[in-house]
C-alpha cells in the first residue's frame, strides 16, 4: 500500500465514522457538501430554541412585502442590522430537501419593532433543499436569487468574502409593519424559484453578538468548502499536492466526488481533442 | 440629475459646491449625493468633514479582495456596493463621497469599470448629485465626468477664467453626456464689475456671485459651509440652483 492509499483509507475511516454519527442523528439522509455544516447549524438552532425570544413562522402570502430597491440614509433609518462591530453573518447553504424544514422562518432575538438599540447584531442563514446536476451553476443561481431580493424600506449590503450582511430598515417600513419575517419570506420565495430547489428555510439571529459569531464560525467552514468547489470549477487544476484546499477536500467526501467528475470531464475533453 | 462644478483653479468651485450642499440639506424630501472629486479633498474640508475612506481606498480594498480570490462578477458587484457604502459620510439628507487619489491607469481596469458603474448606480438612487471637479480639463478628458447631465461652469472676473470655462464647455460637450451648461461669474466687486459689460460668451449666463465677506470669513476661520448663514453669495447660488431646476 503506498502512502496515498493509506491516507485515503484513513479518510474513509473518519468519513464512515461520521456517517454512522449522522445516521444516528437521523437528519442526514443523503450526502452533500454541507452535511456536516448543516448538522452544526441545526445544533445551534436547537440551542437557540431554548431562549424565550425564539420564534418560528411559516412563509406564505400573508408575509408578502412590496418589492422596491431603496436607498436608506441614516436619518431615515430605524434599525441597522449587522454593522460589523455589532456582529454580522450571512450564509447560503444547501442540502438534500429532506433535511430542510421547508417554509420555516426562525428568529432568535428581537424583531425590528422590538429593538431597543439602533444597531443590532444580525445573522442570516439561508438553507435550500435541492437536487441539481451541477453544484457550481446551482450555487451561482442561488446567490443571484438572494442578491435579487429588494424590499421597500429595506436596504442590504453584502460582503461575500467575509460572510457579512449589513442592512438598514427605514422608520416608515417599520411603521407600515415590516418585520424580519417579511424578509425571511421574500428570501424563501426568491430562492425557491431557482431550478432544483424544492425546500427553503431561513434562520435569523438578532439576540447577541456571541450567537452570531457562533454561526459565523460554522459559516466560515462552509465558505472554505465553497471556495474549494469554485476553485475546482474555475481552474480545472487538479494538482492536489499544491492546492490550498486539500484539507477541505479530504474531509468533505462530496467534494472529492465533484473533483473526480470534473477530472473525468476534462480527461474526456482532452481525449476528444486527440 | 448629476451636475458637475467645473472651472479654472481657484475660481470658487468648491465654495459654490459647498454652499449648494448646504442648500440641498435644507430641502426636505430630497436626497443629494455630494462628490468631492478633487484629490486634495477641498469640498470635504469646506463642509467640515474628514472622510474616513475615499473611493480610492475602496478601490484598493476591492483589488485586495480580487487578489484574495474574489472572481465571481456578481460577488464583485455586491462587494463593491458594500465597500462603497462604507465610504459614504452622511449629514442629514446628504451623502458625501470623496474620490481621493485618481485611479492608476491600466491595471485592474475591470475593477475601475465596475466601480464606476457602482458609483453611477449609486447616484441614480439620489434625487440629485453634485460633483466638485478638479480644476481644469483633466477629469473631463479622462471621462471621469462622462455621466453628468449638466455642467456648472465657474469663472472669476478674468478673461483667463472665462477662456478656461469655455474650453471645458467645448470638451465637455464631446466627452460627457451633458444636456446643458451654464456660466457663473464669481467674486464680482460691487456694484457691477466693469468686466461684465465687455464680455461675450457662447454659454448661457446664470448669475453673478459677489465677493462676499461671510464667505471670506468662513473660509479664513475654517468653518463648515453647512453652517453658513444667509448672505449675498448664498442668495445668488440659491437662485441659480432654482433656475437650473436643482431645488
Ligand atoms: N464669492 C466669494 N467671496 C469671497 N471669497 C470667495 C468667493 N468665492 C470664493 N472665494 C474664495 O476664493 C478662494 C478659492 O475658492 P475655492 O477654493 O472655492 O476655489 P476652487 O475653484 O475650488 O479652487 P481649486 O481649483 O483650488 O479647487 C477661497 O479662499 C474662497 O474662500
Ligand atoms: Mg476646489
Amino acid at each position: 500500500m503506498n502512502p496515498q492509499d493509506s491516507r485515503q483509507g484513513n479518510v474513509r475511516a473518519i468519513f464512515e465514522a461520521r456517517l454512522v454519527e449522522n445516521v444516528r442523528d437521523r437528519r442526514v439522509a443523503k450526502l452533500g457538501v454541507f452535511d456536516d455544516v448543516l448538522n452544526q447549524i441545526f445544533a445551534i438552532k436547537e440551542e437557540l430554541k431554548r431562549y424565550p425570544d425564539f420564534r418560528v413562522s411559516k412563509s406564505g402570502p400573508e408575509l408578502f412585502w412590496e418589492e422596491e430597491s431603496t436607498l436608506i440614509l441614516e436619518e431615515e433609518t430605524a434599525v441597522e442590522l449587522g454593522d460589523p462591530r455589532a456582529g454580522s453573518l450571512m450564509t447560503l447553504l444547501w442540502g438534500d430537501p429532506s433535511l430542510i424544514e421547508d417554509g420555516t422562518i426562525a428568529l432568535a432575538g428581537p424583531d425590528l419593532s422590538e429593538c431597543t438599540q439602533r444597531k443590532i447584531p444580525f445573522g442570516l442563514v439561508i438553507l435550500a433543499g435541492a437536487q441539481f446536476p451541477d453544484e457550481y451553476e446551482f450555487f451561482r443561481n442561488l446567490k443571484d436569487a438572494f442578491y435579487a431580493v429588494k424590499l421597500k424600506g429595506f436596504m442590504a449590503r453584502m460582503l461575500p468574502s467575509r460572510n457579512t450582511i449589513w442592512c438598514r430598515v427605514s422608520k416608515d417600513a417599520i411603521l407600515q409593519g415590516f418585520t424580519l419575517f417579511h424578509l425571511g419570506n421574500a428570501v424563501i420565495d426568491s430562492i425557491k424559484k431557482v431550478p432544483g430547489v424544492s425546500a427553503a428555510q431561513v434562520i435569523m439571529v438578532t439576540s447577541t453578538k456571541e450567537q452570531v459569531e457562533k454561526l459565523k464560525t460554522v459559516a466560515e467552514g462552509a465558505k472554505r468548502i465553497v471556495d474549494a468547489m469554485v476553485k475546482m470549477y474555475s481552474e480545472l487544476n487538479f494538482d492536489c499536492e499544491s492546492c490550498d484546499y486539500r484539507d477541505v477536500c479530504e474531509t468533505v467526501n462530496e467534494l472529492k466526488r465533484i473533483r473526480d467528475r470534473l477530472r473525468k470531464k476534462v480527461g474526456d475533453r482532452q481525449e476528444d481533442r486527440r | 440629475m448629476i451636475v458637475a462644478v467645473c472651472g479654472k483653479g481657484g475660481v470658487g468651485k468648491t465654495t459654490i459646491a459647498a454652499i449648494a450642499a448646504k442648500e440641498f440639506s435644507q430641502k426636505e424630501g430630497i436626497k443629494a449625493l455630494i462628490v468631492d472629486a478633487d484629490p486634495a479633498g477641498g469640498l470635504c474640508m469646506a463642509l467640515g468633514i474628514t472622510p474616513e475612506k475615499t473611493i480610492n481606498d475602496v478601490r484598493e480594498e476591492i483589488i485586495r479582495e480580487v487578489k484574495a480570490g474574489l472572481r465571481d462578477e456578481r460577488d464583485l458587484a455586491v462587494s463593491i456596493d458594500y465597500l462603497l457604502s462604507t465610504a459614504i459620510h452622511e449629514y442629514k439628507n446628504l451623502a458625501i463621497l470623496s474620490i481621493g487619489r485618481p485611479e492608476d491607469e491600466g491595471c485592474y481596469c475591470k475593477v475601475n469599470v465596475i466601480l464606476k458603474d457602482a458609483i453611477e448606480g449609486l447616484a441614480g438612487n439620489f434625487d440629485l448629485a453634485i460633483i466638485d471637479a478638479e480644476a481644469g480639463i483633466e477629469q473631463v478628458n479622462r471621462k471621469v465626468l462622462s455621466p453628468i447631465d449638466y455642467m456648472l461652469l465657474i469663472t472669476d472676473m478674468s478673461v483667463k477664467g472665462l477662456r478656461v470655462a469655455e474650453t471645458i464647455f467645448t470638451v465637455g460637450k464631446r466627452m460627457t453626456a451633458m444636456r446643458g451648461a451654464g456660466l457663473v461669474f464669481n467674486r464680482a466687486s460691487n456694484p457691477i464689475d466693469s468686466f461684465l459689460t465687455n464680455i461675450q460668451s457662447s454659454i448661457q449666463v446664470l448669475g453673478v456671485i459677489p465677493e462676499d465677506e461671510t464667505v471670506k470669513r468662513f473660509d479664513e476661520e475654517g468653518r463648515s459651509f453647512l453652517d453658513i448663514p444667509p448672505c449675498p453669495a448664498q442668495k445668488v447660488i440659491s437662485s441659480i440652483l432654482k433656475r437650473i431646476g436643482l431645488v
